[in-house]
């Protein structure tokens, strides 16, 4: 059977779309077939060669996995941009956007649109200057390089509003931080379509820009195989690339649509090993002058950033990296802004940032233990896992949790926890609440609590009536609280000159013919034996106020998102302490 | 007309060009049109007024109840009970059903039928802790067999309860059967305030997982009870509570007494081909374990209950729940008043 | 568009069809990779319960069976605190509260076609509460086992209580090796457990005579039904006389052991039952009542609340209350003898 060329580019482009859809879907935790699995939910991403060849600059060595980007760079050598043509999803998005846009216009129009524009030279410009911020260190590509950009607005934007109604890919709804600036990156890609087609792909792309440059000595490509023609211009009338392959085809700009080569009604566009008959322009019109500004650019950029100290002195205190996550030099040199992790995590902890970790750090991965619906769960190692760049090291649960051959080096550190004591329930307020350290996943728990007895305002009064174990107090003015909770106690005030302090005996009822003790209370207690009427008695409440262990704090964040005082939280982590960085280690 | 002729004339005169293009039939069109969008927007805003204005918090969502299941025509003193001997699950339950009028008098075609299972541990079918998968296996084949369009199977242990419903062999009874699992996720709870409950009140209740459906069997094992007593029908309905319902265990006769309230169902099955005799509620020997070999099917879930309480050789005094639930209605403790028909396998 | 269909030559159908071939070997690759499940995952699968607030692990894991031939673990262990416990073991979790509940570590194994096997390993404060929850549980007609102080084998399970720890080893079935194989998994976990001194126990003190074997119980919260009456050791009797259940109960001073007398025959009391007038030779300030057809006797010895619960009858109660009076130590009895 006779197929079409372009037929099997839409098939292609279609299969490809479709299988972004489902690695999207499929990235959630679990056994299930549409869950992870085996999943290779990175492999999209890894086929782009943009990641590989930014980690090169940024780090001198190739990230395992990142190799499948050979698979694209050797086809791209020798017949040119077949990634974009045939495999970005991004770019069948905008291709089937523009289509959508364009239905029903005339060839004309078509035309006009496809011609080439001076201002495709700027994804060139863009290119070089986030390959020389990456050999100084800082990995920018992540921001317009289209697989990260639609992995992200894919997991963290469209799967989100659509899954709400349904939960069919988390249990509850998904929050993500700044998720807003990811859906206006996004859409304003999809609308630019409207104004020019395949806008992003032919100005903004810099993983197209990268192909541009790298089919600059392709044997095989389009062309015409004879100069003369009837100059219908139907090949422009939908070329993809707006590479002019009615005359001289600017060749760096093709993106292999096959658009003309089908539509010619001479025949004469064809893919052959000889330059087209009207003539080639092999190269991008860069000129020296913009690629030496922009790599100067690129190359102080980094520098530029680090001037602020981010990943010094000025670290954010409150920019917790998944566990495994390396140091922020390292980080940022690796981090590709794709959102594997966000998605990934079981628990919804981990959120892009927006200026949390400085501009160069834009939509990198921060936990947010407040937006979570839950801390970082010990058992869990998926983020560092599913990293496709190692910015986050796959860890195993051994190394999580320092067991085994990690015994010696102890669990990963995320930061530790603080208790703030001018919030906390039982350290600023008198109200008993031990729910951090109950919760404290690390055992023993990190969190200890201290028993302090602290007088109850109003609870000042004197005994008026005593029977056993029950009595009356006048002059109490208490606030409404539960006296029989077991939290509150009631001791005698002022003792008799020679006392020793009386011990705080707990109040088992509470009615209002008067407060019934737990027991008896005796001189063993302290307490002037027996009680005469008038005696002052105060209440006090048992307050098992927390504290942190900081050598066993891991800094996972349960205690701060499970705290009742659910605005600025009453004990929260921050990042000191935390494995990835010697500079904020805390304890000798 | 008249104005026409006149507009003819003086096409440049802005003025007169509009009275001209007013026709006598577009004046009154548009004036038709006018009145319409006004009395339109007018009755729009008169039937959105809200003189009140808005209140201080958003009114909660909470529901008042879940829906009642029960068929009217078993409704008070007309419940039947079948009580059967014998020790094969698929026959005792088909010989139960029968007595009652067949599976037919409670499902008909097209019904969505869940069934709430006992799946609270992660303990093999052998061990009794769990509703047995061959009853519910049996009980799904006598629902398709009326015509029951779907078959959802559900209960919220609270740890793990994929695995729960694995090893308790459930899930693979579905698998068998062609009934489908319901894992409690999150959002098939809803916040409940019983109406008349002290105890379930804005209490996260596995209520959505009753969406659409419109027969609901209880199915629960025979079993001793650490805290309550005993662990049957009633006790089962602890499994639609979320949240940290432990909390409860102080209360435990009051809770279940509240339960039996919240939720109605079409009919009960109560398994005591083997009962768990002893420390209840998870057992784990065998020796926990006496072939029993009864089956109660009942509409009243107290009924079923008490008569469950005769196969664990005790009386509904000594289960406190059992009389409260009594006393708010939701059935009789004496099945032997509602004349329950006894069958020997075989016989 | 108006678009005429040309011919296709056959380098363009060998490209396109090539094409095609690619993307098959892609979806076969796919297809084949998701069946190789991701570390992720794995780990999400061998930890369940994630979402709880159990410890991920625990020092008490380490006295888990690990190693025992014939059997491997499915998945990690699980680590349950006295907030998670009725996660667990939903309505019973109250009777391990009440006995001073730690930790529970529970480990799935398999032992292949043997099916499989759940350790529950269940650390207490003491070793009263370990063998509180022990006694508590105990099935009639178990094997004894002298593996360790306390240990039975009851069919398809084994329970032993050493020390602070008491394990419970249940099988999904039974079959002959079965017992074998919980044996073996119970002396890898002794193996294991911190070697305890023998601990002085009061349940030495009952007095042998007509003692029903295996029938001490330690009952750790509110004995008899009576509330916040604790730490009450019992074990059943049969004598010419009459049935019975004998219990003591050490408490911090003769004060509080007088007290619980008064409020035990209380509780009697306002429960329906009645005061039988004390017979010749019975404990000093004993009391002797009648609750609904059961005679209770109680007294007090010492530190020590004694007496006999539920007894056939007035002589039977006293024959017994006399012989644990003695086994406590000689003491002043009723009636000047």
């Amino acid at each position: 059977m006779a197929l079409r060329i372009v037929t099997a580019r839409r098939v292609s482009q279609g299969f490809f779309f479709l299988l972004l859809v489902w690695f999207c879907v499929v990235a959630s935790l679990g056994a299930a077939w549409y869950q992870l699995r085996g999943w290779p939910i990175n492999w999209l991403l890894t086929l782009d060669p943009l990641p590989a060849i930014g980690t090169l600059l940024s780090t001198g060595t190739l990230t395992p996995g990142l190799w499948w980007g050979l698979a694209i760079i050797l086809p791209t050598l020798f017949l040119g941009r077949v990634f974009c043509g045939f495999v970005c999803p991004l770019g069948a998005l905008n291709q089937f956007t523009g289509w959508l846009a364009r239905l029903g216009q005339g060839s004309a129009e078509r035309i006009a649109d496809n011609r080439y524009r001076p201002a495709q030279v700027i994804k060139y410009l863009l290119l070089v200057f986030f390959l020389a911020s990456a050999l100084a260190g800082s990995l920018q590509t992540g921001l317009l390089d289209p697989l990260p950009l639609i992995h992200r607005s894919v997991n963290l934007v469209l799967a989100p509003i659509f899954d709400r109604p349904f939960q069919v890919l988390a249990t509850k709804p998904r929050f993500y931080a700044h998720a807003w600036t990811l859906a206006a990156l996004f859409g304003a890609v999809v609308l630019l379509n409207l104004t020019v087609p395949r806008f992003f792909c032919r100005i903004l792309c810099p993983l197209g820009a990268l192909f541009g440059f790298m089919n600059r000595f392709t044997p095989w490509r389009i062309g015409k195989a004879k100069d003369t023609c009837g100059d219908c211009h139907l090949c422009e009338a939908h070329c993809e690339g707006g590479c002019h392959p009615s005359g001289a085809i600017r060749t760096a700009e093709c993106v292999l649509c096959f658009n003309c080569l089908d539509v010619c009604p001479a025949k004469r566009i064809v893919f052959a090993g000889q330059p087209s008959a009207a003539g080639e322009i092999p190269l991008p019109d860069t000129t020296r002058r913009g690629l030496l500004a922009a790599t100067a650019a690129g190359l102080l950029a980094a520098p530029a950033w680090a001037l602020s100290g981010f990943s010094g002195p000025n670290n954010n205190p409150q920019l917790i990296r998944p566990p495994g996550s390396l140091d922020e030099d390292r980080f940022l040199a690796r981090c590709d802004r794709c959102g594997q992790c966000m998605r990934v995590c079981p628990a919804n902890v981990i959120h892009p940032t927006l200026t949390e970790a400085g501009i160069q750090g834009l939509w990198t991965p921060m936990l947010n233990y407040r937006l979570g619906s839950s801390g970082c769960q010990p058992n869990c190692v998926a983020c560092g896992q599913v990293c496709p760049t190692s910015a986050i090291r796959p860890l195993s649960l051994e190394e999580k949790q320092g067991r085994g051959d990690f015994a010696a080096k102890g669990p990963v550190r995320l930061g530790t926890a603080f208790v703030d004591r001018t919030r906390c329930l039982p350290w600023a307020m008198d109200r008993p609440c031990i729910v951090c350290q109950e919760l404290c996943p690390v055992s023993p728990k990190a969190i200890f609590t201290r028993v302090v007895f602290a007088p109850v305002r109003g609870g000042a009064g004197k005994a008026a009536s005593v029977q056993g174990r029950t009595l009356a107090l006048t002059g109490l003015t208490l606030p409404p609280v539960n006296l029989a909770s077991g939290d509150y106690f009631l001791r005698p005030s002022a003792l008799p000159t020679g006392g020793l302090a009386a011990e705080p005996v707990q109040v088992a009822a509470f009615s209002p013919a008067g407060l019934t003790l737990a027991r008896e209370p005796s001189k063993d207690l302290g307490w002037p034996a027996p009680l005469a009427q008038g005696q002052e008695m105060q209440v006090v409440v048992r307050l098992q106020q927390p504290h942190v262990d900081p050598s066993r704090c891991i800094g996972c964040g349960l205690c701060e998102h499970e705290c009742p005082i659910s605005g600025l939280r009453g004990i929260r982590v921050t990042s000191e302490n935390e494995s990835r960085s010697r500079r904020t280690r805390m304890l000798a | 007309m008249k104005s026409t002729e006149h507009g003819n004339g003086t096409a440049h005169d802005p003025d007169l060009l509009l009275k001209a293009a007013l026709t006598r039939r577009d004046f009154l069109t548009r004036a038709a049109v006018a009145s319409g969008l006004a009395l339109a927007s007018g009755g729009v805003f008169a039937a959105l007024y809200d003189g009140s204005g808005p209140s201080a918090l958003p009114p909660e969502k909470t529901l008042a109840g879940l829906p009642d299941f029960s068929l009217p025509e078993f409704a008070g003193p007309k419940a039947r009970v079948a009580i059967v001997r014998g020790p094969d699950r698929a026959q005792t339950l088909g010989r139960g059903l029968d007595a009652l009028g067949g599976i037919g008098r409670f499902i008909t075609k097209g019904d969505t039928v869940l069934i709430k299972v006992n799946a609270a541990f992660a303990s093999p079918p052998s061990l009794g802790a769990t509703s047995h998968p061959e009853l519910v296996v049996a009980l799904v084949a006598q629902c398709k067999q009326a015509g029951a369009g779907r078959v959802l199977i559900t209960d919220n242990p609270i740890h793990n309860p994929e695995s729960c419903f694995e090893l308790a062999g459930l899930a693979e009874a579905a698998r068998q059967s062609g009934a489908k699992i319901l894992l409690p996720t999150e959002n098939l709870f809803a916040s409940v305030s019983l109406a008349g409950g002290r105890l379930i009140q804005n209490w996260p209740v596995l209520a959505k997982a009753f969406d659409g459906v419109n027969k609901v069997l209880a199915v629960a094992p025979i079993k001793d009870h650490h805290r309550a007593g005993a662990s049957m029908i009633l006790k089962n309905w602890y499994g639609l509570l979320g949240g940290r319902r432990s909390v409860f265990h102080q209360d435990i006769n009051s809770i279940i007494a509240e339960l039996s309230m919240l939720i109605r169902p079409t009919l009960c099955i109560l398994d005591g081909t083997t009962a768990m005799l002893t420390n209840g509620p998870t057992g784990g020997s065998m020796a926990d374990l006496a072939a029993t070999n009864t089956m109660i099917v009942s509409t009243d879930p107290v009924a079923a209950d008490a008569a469950g309480l005769s196969v664990l050789g005790r009386a509904p005094e000594e289960v406190p729940y059992l009389l409260a639930a009594q006393a708010m209605g939701a059935g009789t403790v004496n099945y032997q008043g509602l004349d329950p028909v006894l069958v020997e396998q075989g016989g | 568009m108006a678009r005429r269909k040309t011919a296709v030559g056959p380098g363009q159908n060998f490209a396109a069809w090539s094409v095609l071939a690619v993307l098959a070997l892609s979806a076969l690759w796919v297809g084949l990779k998701q069946a190789d499940f991701s570390p992720a995952v794995l780990t999400a699968l061998s930890a369940p319960g994630t979402a709880r607030s159990s410890a991920a692990s625990s020092p008490l894991g380490a006295f888990l069976p690990a190693g025992v031939e014939g059997f491997s673990p499915v998945g990690g262990p699980e680590f349950f605190s006295p907030e998670t416990l009725p996660d667990k073991i939903d309505g019973k979790a109250e009777l391990y509260l009440a006995a001073n509940f730690k930790e529970l570590a529970c480990q799935r194994l398999t032992a292949g076609a043997g099916g499989f096997v759940e350790v529950f390993l269940y650390a207490m404060a003491e070793p009263t509460d370990a063998f509180s929850v022990f006694s508590a549980q105990r099935r009639p007609g178990g094997t004894r086992l002298d593996l360790t102080e306390h240990g039975y084998l009851a069919g398809n399970a084994l329970f032993l209580a050493s020390g602070p720890y008491y394990a419970e080893f249940v099988a999904d079935s039974q079959s002959p090796g079965t017992a074998e194989r919980l044996t073996s998994l119970a002396k890898n976990l002794l193996d294991r457990l911190p070697k305890t001194q023998g601990v002085r126990d009061d349940s030495s003190l009952f007095p042998a005579q007509g003692l029903a074997p295996d029938t001490v119980q330690l009952l750790a919260s509110d004995a008899f039904g009576m509330q916040g009456l604790g730490g009450v050791y019992c074990a059943a009797y049969r004598l010419a006389s009459g049935e019975g259940t004998a219990f003591l109960s050490r408490r911090a001073s003769e004060a509080e052991a007088r007290g619980l007398v008064r409020d035990y025959a209380k509780f009697i009391l306002d429960n329906g039952g009645k005061e039988l007038p004390l017979p010749a030779g019975a404990p000093l300030g004993a009391r002797l009542l009648d609750a609904l057809g059961d005679i209770e006797l109680i007294f007090a010895q010492g530190s020590y609340l004694a007496g006999v619960h539920a007894a056939s009858s007035p002589e039977a109660a006293l024959e017994l209350a006399l012989n644990v009076s003695t086994s406590l130590g000689a003491t002043p009895r009723e009636g000047g003898q």
